[in-house]
């Protein structure tokens, strides 16, 4: 096992654990321990949300190349982080109310073809998202200020990756749907996108860094870098639209 | 500075190619019991006990008389719609015998209800040769954690001190 398949096996091993705790907390909250279960269920949610963003997925890698190709600081690490993990839990509690109370029945089944489809949209996105990072550094590539193109596509680039609902909050909140926990099941969904928001900021904010010592290299031809993200993020579009359109 | 260019190169490179998997949503214990008899393994028995909050979804739609168990017809549904489809993920594991690849086909498959999770159960009858077997449980997208610990391995057939050799020889644990 190399390092890396360590570091997954680990945060696999943490998951199942935060998992079975948080099944087996949601399950014994009664009438007298509504108050200290519930505030237990969120804070582990929260952590489980922390552990659960750590592994593949969840826009990290649209977050990397965003950041490191642009220039950022570390507060909009956090926004977009945040923004991000606010739409995956929407998203999720959106497609598991949607799902359980409009189609009824077939919820797995529902489930895969609704979740396919919503990650299509996140490809076309992210191809759109990257193609219009190529176009505008290219073509403000003399200009100075780019705040405000900069935060539309800081925007797309959170719809992009949010918009695939969370498979992991979905889990918890139709468990709290079967056990007619409604309010917890949202209440859920909004602590574990605290902790996912946590870990895609810390990303960004790696990425922030890296792109500050990779610009010094660049001096005034950091344009090349944003147009070289624009072209990773495309790819990145590409690959998810390729992988999503065969299985 | 070369190296801090690589650095960011490696790290999105590691992303890009972790972005595409997903993480687990599911969890499953594994529990194999392998026949031995003169060095050879003539049945594999798996047991899947998956996790109870994904137990609990997929027992909400399979348990359609909603009695807590499974009948024969819930058992087909469950084989045709749910199980047999696995085959594209190999059912989730891999037997190399001398390297070679050994094709899985499970049969005498078996689901039921246990403490809210949900079991699936079933053999894969082969006559392998023990020397040279290799047994590991996998989902190749991550979407599903196969989780195997030592002490959910039998080997019937073998002594103690055997048994322990063979579970880090064949399923690489210690």
């Amino acid at each position: 096992m190399n390092l890396y398949e360590q570091f997954l096996d680990t945060l696999i091993q943490y998951q199942f654990k935060i998992n079975s705790y948080i099944s087996s907390a949601i399950k014994n909250i009664n009438d007298e321990n509504i108050l200290t279960s519930s505030a237990l269920v969120l804070v582990i949610a929260f952590f489980y949300g922390l552990v659960h963003a750590a592994g593949p997925g969840h826009g990290k890698a649209l977050v990397a190349f965003y950041f490191s190709t642009n220039k950022n600081n570390y507060s909009k690490a956090f926004s977009l982080g945040y923004l991000i993990s606010i739409i995956h839990a929407s998203s999720a509690l959106v497609f598991t109310f949607g799902i359980y109370f409009i189609l009824e029945s077939m919820f797995r089944q529902n489930f895969n073809f609704y979740s396919k489809v919503s990650m299509q949209i996140s490809a076309v996105m992210i191809i759109l998202v990257g193609l219009y990072i190529i176009i505008f550094s290219y073509s403000s590539r003399k200009q100075k200020d780019k705040d405000i193109k900069n935060n539309k596509s800081k925007y797309a680039i959170a719809f992009s990756a949010g918009v695939v609902p969370c498979p992991g909050a979905m889990t918890i909140v139709l468990f709290c749907i079967i056990l007619k926990k409604y309010l917890l099941g949202v209440l859920t969904a909004i602590a574990m996108s605290i902790g996912m928001g946590f870990t895609i900021s810390l990303v960004g904010i790696l990425s922030i860094i890296l792109n500050k010592r990779a610009n010094s290299f660049f001096l005034n031809k950091s344009y090349i870098l944003e147009i070289g993200g624009g072209i990773l993020i495309l790819g990145l579009g590409v690959v998810l639209l390729y992988i999503n359109n065969i299985n | 500075m070369k190296k801090e260019l690589l650095m960011v190169k490696l790290t999105l490179l590691i992303l890009l190619f972790t972005y595409g998997y997903s993480h687990p949503h599911t969890f499953i214990e594994v529990e194999p019991i392998i026949d031995i008899k003169d060095t050879k393994m003539n049945n594999l028995h798996v047991k899947w006990t998956i996790d109870e909050m994904t137990s609990m979804m997929l027992i909400m739609e399979l348990d359609s008389d909603k009695n807590g168990s499974f009948n024969k017809t819930e058992n087909n549904y469950i084989y045709k719609n749910y199980f047999s489809d696995l085959d594209k993920q190999e059912f989730y594991m891999k037997i190399l015998s001398n390297k070679s690849s050994v094709p899985i086909n499970p049969e005498n498959f078996k689901a039921s209800i246990e403490d809210n999770r949900l079991i699936y159960s079933f053999d894969i009858k082969k006559n392998i040769d023990t020397k040279n077997l290799k047994i590991g449980f996998f989902d190749k997208t991550l979407l599903v954690a196969m989780m195997l610990k030592k002490d959910h391995i039998t080997l019937k057939g073998v002594n103690k001190k055997k048994s322990n050799q063979f579970k880090k020889d064949i399923f690489g644990v210690n």
